[in-house]
């Protein structure tokens, strides 16, 4: 059935525009770097103390590379820099990428634009774990190494987080495979479980306690060292590699889920997968940084609008996109009311409602 | 040998007998409807011939090995399905939709196979000229035509000796098609059968199946009323007593198929 004389002339106009549209998305990822480098640059020069562009250069090759480029600093910017914006900027990439790339992941799973990774309890049993910790958690602590606190909350937020998620999973198996519809209903009871005993922990906690367990509810950067970085990079960049890899099987998940087995790809394995790769990455983010609203959700919108459906796109897109909207809500979020650090949830969601609102309308062509 | 065979095939859910011991065969270069009223199993015995479903009892054999030996990805290869999910969950090009059909062939062929089998399946499903624009932007027609294009070029490249072992499976695909559509995607599905593919069709349209196909199944209830050659098996009589309402032939000497419509 071929038409064998136009055969030649019409694979190599294929191949031209598939060329064409491989060169335009490649633009269009760099661009996305471009612009976390950008923000990310812009963050570690402002603040309480302010650092130029050509001193944080003149640092970070002095330490990496051992070679003095002659860009004059104090002792107290390099101390600033090394020990507060670094880690913090670095942990904030690596919070936004999982969180992005969570999200993009869970709505092509779910087909649902409104999925995030919320939806699946971890950030809630996160939650749980990790105010359940800062309440009753100081009995616990008695017997514990000095030191080891410091740990104790994360790890209990990330088990939490990841012992909710296989409840909600567990309850959506059926017979003949996962049930979506009962998964997402799952996760809302459980959510709703996970916000009433955080209520709970609320009301029995003392002032100190309540402090603390409000900057975690809202979500904040403030925290970060290079301790905690360690601890949740492996975890997140683990995660998001296996995830980029079920790029295809999320293609072909757009089309439903028969669809997908007609194409031959392990429609139940990558569904557990992808679930346990988000739970993983998300656990990972949320325990060092509380739970940090919207980025999930809004993100893969934004990244889809710009670059298309096709997932080898979105989830590297998403990774960028969610990084620098991390950065660049974290600066405000430490730079709005010196030297007060507000919580980055707050930031998230005051600038990030409306401006997903405005995204809305834009697209119904209302503004 | 037929392309499939089925013997013995049940299927069981909830206690109600979904598919009681269906025996059939399939033919490459013929295009076999499964016809029936709603209820009566035909997207079920669709789901156990293309091997998304297992049945409880029975085998089904494709190109004589049982459909249990086929690893997934492999049968990806030989038979394809144009189900009736046909909402997209997110905007994409038609030329991305289409080429989700090329997923079993990754790692198998080089890019500009795929990309010949893409352009080979839209212009045979007439999609061409819609390859840059946003499938949720489609009429119903367009879309149904855009799923065909990608269900094709899963199949593609074959050779005429390859044809007759694939096969291609379209669950209802005449839904929310108007009249000129219905019959364009009927063509198609016959041309397909004439290259020597074997084509299976759940119909709904007595007249449409006359009009297309060489063999039919009839199906009531989970069985197989009657199966054979589409004059044999379409007899008014068995229409009558399958849908519960008389049915009579018609005959118009301009028409080269008869009509069969209800007798009240």
């Amino acid at each position: 059935m071929t038409d064998m004389a136009s055969v030649p002339e019409r694979q190599t106009g294929l191949l031209l525009a598939e060329h064409r549209r491989m060169r335009r998305t490649r633009l269009q990822i760099l661009a996305f770097g471009l612009l976390l480098l950008l923000s990310c640059l812009t963050s570690v020069c402002i603040g309480a103390v302010a650092i130029s562009p050509g001193q944080v250069l003149g640092i970070l090759t002095g330490i990496l590379t051992g070679i003095d480029v002659g860009i004059e600093h104090g002792r107290r910017e390099e101390i600033i820099l090394l020990a507060v914006r670094l880690p913090r900027l670095l942990l904030g990439i690596g919070v936004g990428a999982a969180l992005g790339v969570s999200g993009a992941v869970l709505q092509g799973l779910f087909r649902n634009p409104l999925a995030d990774p919320a939806l699946i309890g971890v950030s809630s049993g996160a939650a749980l774990g990790a105010v359940t910790m800062i309440v009753l958690g100081g009995s616990i602590l008695a017997f514990l190494p000095a030191g080891f606190g410091f740990y104790l909350i994360p790890f209990a937020a990330f088990l939490s987080g990841l012992l909710v998620t296989a409840v909600v999973y567990g309850l959506a198996q059926r017979q003949h495979g996962t049930d979506v519809s009962i998964l997402l209903l799952a996760g809302v009871a459980m959510n709703a479980v996970s916000a009433a005993v955080v209520g709970l922990m609320m009301f029995i906690s003392d002032d100190q306690q309540l402090r603390d367990l409000n900057f975690w509810m809202l979500g904040s950067l403030a925290g970060a060292t290079w301790d905690k970085f360690a601890l949740a990079m492996p975890a997140i960049i683990i995660a998001l590699a296996a995830l980029f890899s079920l790029s295809r099987f999320l293609n072909a998940i757009l089309l439903g889920e028969e669809a997908a087995m007609h194409l031959g790809l392990p429609v139940e394995t990558a569904k557990r997968l992808s679930v346990l790769l988000v739970a993983l990455a998300t656990g990972a983010a949320v325990s060092m940084t509380g739970v940090i609203a919207f980025v999930g959700l809004m993100v893969p919108h934004m990244v889809r609008m710009m670059l298309g459906s096709n997932h080898h796109v979105v989830l590297p897109g998403s990774a960028l996109l969610g990084a620098t909207v991390i950065v660049i809500a974290d600066l405000l979020a430490r730079t709005i009311v010196v030297p007060a650090d507000l919580p980055i949830g707050v930031v998230m969601s005051l600038a990030g409602g409306p401006f997903f609102i405005w995204l809305l309308c834009r697209r119904r062509g209302i503004v | 040998m037929p392309v499939i065979q089925v013997e013995g095939l049940s299927v069981r859910r909830d206690g109600k007998m979904l598919i009681d011991s269906a025996d059939l065969s399939i033919n490459a270069g013929e295009v076999t409807t499964i016809l029936g009223p709603n209820g009566a199993g035909k997207s079920t015995l669709l789901r156990c011939l293309s091997g998304t479903m297992r049945p409880d009892h029975g085998h089904v054999l494709f190109n004589g090995r049982d459909l249990r030996d086929y690893a997934a990805s492999e049968l990806a290869l030989h038979r394809a399905v144009l189900g009736q999910e046909g909402q997209l969950a997110f905007g994409s090009s038609v030329m991305e939709v289409v080429r989700l059909g090329r997923i079993p062939h990754v790692g198998r062929t080089t890019r500009q196979t795929d990309l010949v089998a893409v352009a080979e399946a839209m212009q045979v499903a007439n999609v061409e000229h819609l390859a840059d624009r946003n499938f949720l932007t489609l009429s119903g027609g367009e879309k149904q035509r855009v799923h065909l294009a990608r269900t094709l070029c899963q199949l593609l490249p074959w050779r005429p000796a390859e044809a007759a072992s694939r096969l291609l499976y379209l669950d209802e695909p005449t839904n929310n098609l108007d009249l000129s559509h219905q019959h364009a995607v009927l063509r198609h599905a016959r041309k397909l059968a004439k290259a020597g593919l074997g084509v299976v069709i759940v119909l709904h349209d007595p007249n449409l199946a006359t009009a297309y196909s060489d063999h039919v199944v009839l199906m009531q209830a989970g069985r197989i009323v009657s199966t054979g050659p589409t004059d044999v098996a379409m007899h008014p009589e068995r229409l009558s007593m399958v849908y519960g309402i008389p049915m009579r032939r018609i005959s118009h000497p301009d028409y080269m198929h008869d009509l069969l419509v209800p007798a009240e």
